[in-house]
């Protein structure tokens, strides 16, 4: 009751928030704003959304690392025992192949089609519609940090040395969450406008496990296959990954197409969405 | 508090592009198929307002005047085509009630997520968490997902997030028609404080009831333009012309009815007052008066006219005919007009008449009459279907009491 007689509150107290819309297109500065003040509200979704996926199992949270840990098992089997690789510790090198790739796949699979699956939320309330991609970025972070914890604490047992090289799993997470939010925030924005970008998408994920070197160390990849790893963007990411655990990579070239390409999915990324970023739920 | 409007819109207009089929990436690409199907229209355009700081301003008007794309503009949901809009403080868009609600989360979850979304902080939250539930009168459920929750639970969760937010400017769309009455009273009584509270409240409502109540100066809008601005009494009036105008609004008796063409013509349906003046708008109990006018193209034997009012839901809240004593014979070209006298004793909202002609066989109908729509003001306490003007009293019963003290 008493509530209603204290003033509004306000996030300045002196100066209330101006909001100025003159025509559809949003500045790179007003969209990198919006997003910081919603900070909260990206936790807030991903909570939610890793709740009520996980939320009414038996098993809980556990499912979110147990596909993943299963078909990283069945691969090093499968794997190891019909082709030969040569991969010193197999298991552990698919293992934390895998924790990346799983994070890049669902982060891509989920969030590209993100913007016009929020349409529900995003058409009665504005915040940067990035943010709905943002969201899957955030959720699949708990995954990836128990699969490099599986990893790391696997290499005991399995007689793995681990040196200061595990410290480039930090520039390889980051780089690993800035690229797969980069190209997400693209194919996101470009699937409200074609909706086949959803089976482009799909296509892709099924490839780029076979095409990258998840499975296979790039070193013992057949020569056809060198030209694709070296513009594949998630070599440079698998690249640091393994390197961390000690195995030899490609590195230096692929380090560099990766962050080629992170930039440019990065600036479309920006164009597209301050372009579309008020209207994309005007087609909804 | 600021001098500028919380709200300017200056020549705003909203253009939608209609697609037959969305286009496909790989055809775009490729240039396989040069142009898609697809039509650009506005939604609305030229909108000129300004909404001063901690008043009210009501939108009205029919399906797909533009309303609802003005007020989505207004919450920032979309951006205009052209013009400027520009508002001052938090917003908070009612646009529906328990945005991003979930059904598998707790009350208590769904709200921090509510209010978040509405602009709060986690410590903002925290502080009005239990005068939220007070509100919503769900305490007991607050920790049971909303899953399991009433749907009158759920709008009242809703709606009590967004009051509790406080903000600067509050958009709502309709919201007024959920929950029961008794909530409904309760909220039209909250944001009315917000408003004297310095609020700006701009609202979209069907209900002329609530719009009366809560906004005293309403927009019109037709067409995807603005047709008028001013009082609500003579906004109400212009939308009940508007209404009249819509062809669209006949009732359908009953599919067992033929209708028979060319014989009876419906020239007019009018509304009068107690002084035989046209009326749109008038106070429970106002004595009233359709007329209709009818032309006979044939001659009719026997002719049964029928009358039927309509309320705020559309539905009939009642319906008369002559059929136990029908009129004479009609001779062809032969005008005349048939009247129903009664007085309006109806709660506050908006309801038509319409009126029609059959013969006496019950089965055929001759020509229907369009809706004449009008406004009642009715008597502020009262609700439901009918003012039947009930007399409230209470009898002393002094001995009784006395002997159940002693």
């Amino acid at each position: 009751m008493t509530a209603i007689a204290t003033p509004p509150p306000t996030r300045d107290d002196d100066v209330l928030p101006l909001l100025e819309l003159a025509g559809e297109r949003s500045t790179p500065l007003a969209l990198g704003r919006g997003l910081w003040s919603s900070r909260e509200l990206l936790v807030l979704l991903a909570r939610k959304e890793f709740h009520v996926k996980y939320r009414r199992m038996s098993f809980g949270t556990l499912w979110a690392v147990v596909l993943p840990l299963l078909q990283s098992v069945v691969m090093a089997i499968v794997f190891s025992h019909l082709v030969v690789f040569h991969v010193p510790h197999y298991a552990i090198f698919i293992l934390s192949g895998m924790a990346a790739w799983t994070y890049f796949s669902s982060v891509f699979a989920s969030g590209s089609t993100a913007i016009a699956g929020g349409a529900s939320l995003a058409s009665k309330v504005y915040f940067p519609r990035a943010l709905l991609c943002l969201v899957q970025s955030v959720t699949a972070l708990y995954g990836l940090v128990i699969m490099i914890g599986i990893v790391l604490v696997l290499c005991v047992p399995l007689g793995v040395h681990l040196g200061p090289a595990v410290l480039l799993l930090i520039p390889g997470i980051l780089l690993l969450l800035v690229f797969s939010s980069a190209l997400t925030l693209t194919a996101a924005a470009l699937h409200v406008y074609f909706r086949d970008v959803n089976y482009v998408v799909n296509a892709l994920v099924l490839l780029l496990l076979y095409l990258s070197p998840v499975i296979y160390s790039p070193a013992l990849a057949p020569r056809i296959l060198h030209p694709l790893l070296v513009v594949n963007p998630l070599t440079g990411i698998l690249d640091l990954f393994h390197a961390a655990l000690g195995y030899p990579g490609a590195m230096g070239l692929a380090l560099f197409v990766t962050g080629a390409w992170t930039i440019f999915f990065l600036a479309t990324a920006v164009v597209l969405h301050s372009r579309f970023d008020r209207v994309f739920t005007d087609l909804q | 508090m600021t001098a500028a409007p919380a709200i300017e819109l200056r020549g705003v207009g909203k253009r939608f592009t209609k697609y037959d089929d969305l286009p496909l990436l790989i055809t775009s690409a490729t240039r396989l198929q040069r142009r898609h199907r697809r039509a650009k229209l506005w939604a609305i355009r030229g909108v000129d307002v300004e909404i001063p700081t901690g008043t009210s301003l009501g939108m009205i008007g029919r399906n797909g005047s533009g309303k609802t794309t003005l007020l989505s503009m207004m919450a920032g949901v979309t951006a205009p085509t052209e013009g400027l809009l520009r508002i001052r403080g938090r917003v908070a868009p009612l646009i529906s009630v328990g945005v991003g609600f979930h059904t598998e989360l707790t009350g208590r979850e769904n709200v921090y997520l509510n209010a978040t979304i509405l602009g709060l902080t986690k410590k903002q939250i925290d502080q009005r968490i239990e005068s939220i539930v007070d509100f919503a009168e769900i305490d007991a459920f607050l920790d049971t997902p909303v899953k399991f929750y009433s749907s009158g639970m759920f709008v009242r969760l809703g709606f009590a997030v967004a009051i509790h937010s406080e903000p600067d400017v509050m958009i709502v769309d309709e919201v007024l028609a959920v929950g029961d009455l008794g909530f409904q009273v309760k909220c039209l009584e909250r944001m009315a404080r917000l408003v004297q509270g310095g609020t700006t409240v701009v609202m979209v409502s069907h209900n002329m009831g609530a719009i009366q109540r809560l906004t005293p100066r309403v927009l019109l809008l037709d067409k995807g333009a603005p047709v008028f601005l001013g009082t609500a009494e003579a906004a109400i009036s212009r939308y009940h012309e508007l209404l009249d105008e819509d062809p669209d609004t006949e009732v359908d008796l009953s599919s067992a009815l033929r209708h028979e063409r060319g014989t009876v013509e419906m020239v007019s349906v009018e509304l009068l007052g107690p002084d035989g003046e046209a009326l749109k708008q008038v106070r429970s109990g106002t004595p009233l008066t359709v007329r209709l006018t009818a032309r006979a193209l044939a001659p009719v034997t026997e002719v049964v006219v029928g009358f039927s009012l309509t309320g705020p839901d559309s539905q009939v809240i009642y319906m008369d005919t002559n059929a136990s004593h029908p009129f004479g014979r009609m001779e062809a070209g032969e005008v005349a007009a048939f009247t129903m006298s009664f007085a309006a004793a109806l709660p506050t909202g908006s309801y038509s008449v319409s009126g029609w002609l059959q013969r006496s066989d019950h089965r055929t109908v001759l020509a229907r009459s369009r809706h004449a729509a009008f406004f009642v003001d009715g008597r502020p306490t009262v609700t439901g279907a009918a003012d039947l003007r009930g007399l409230i009293s209470r009898e002393e019963l002094a001995s009784e009491v006395s002997e159940a003290v002693s």
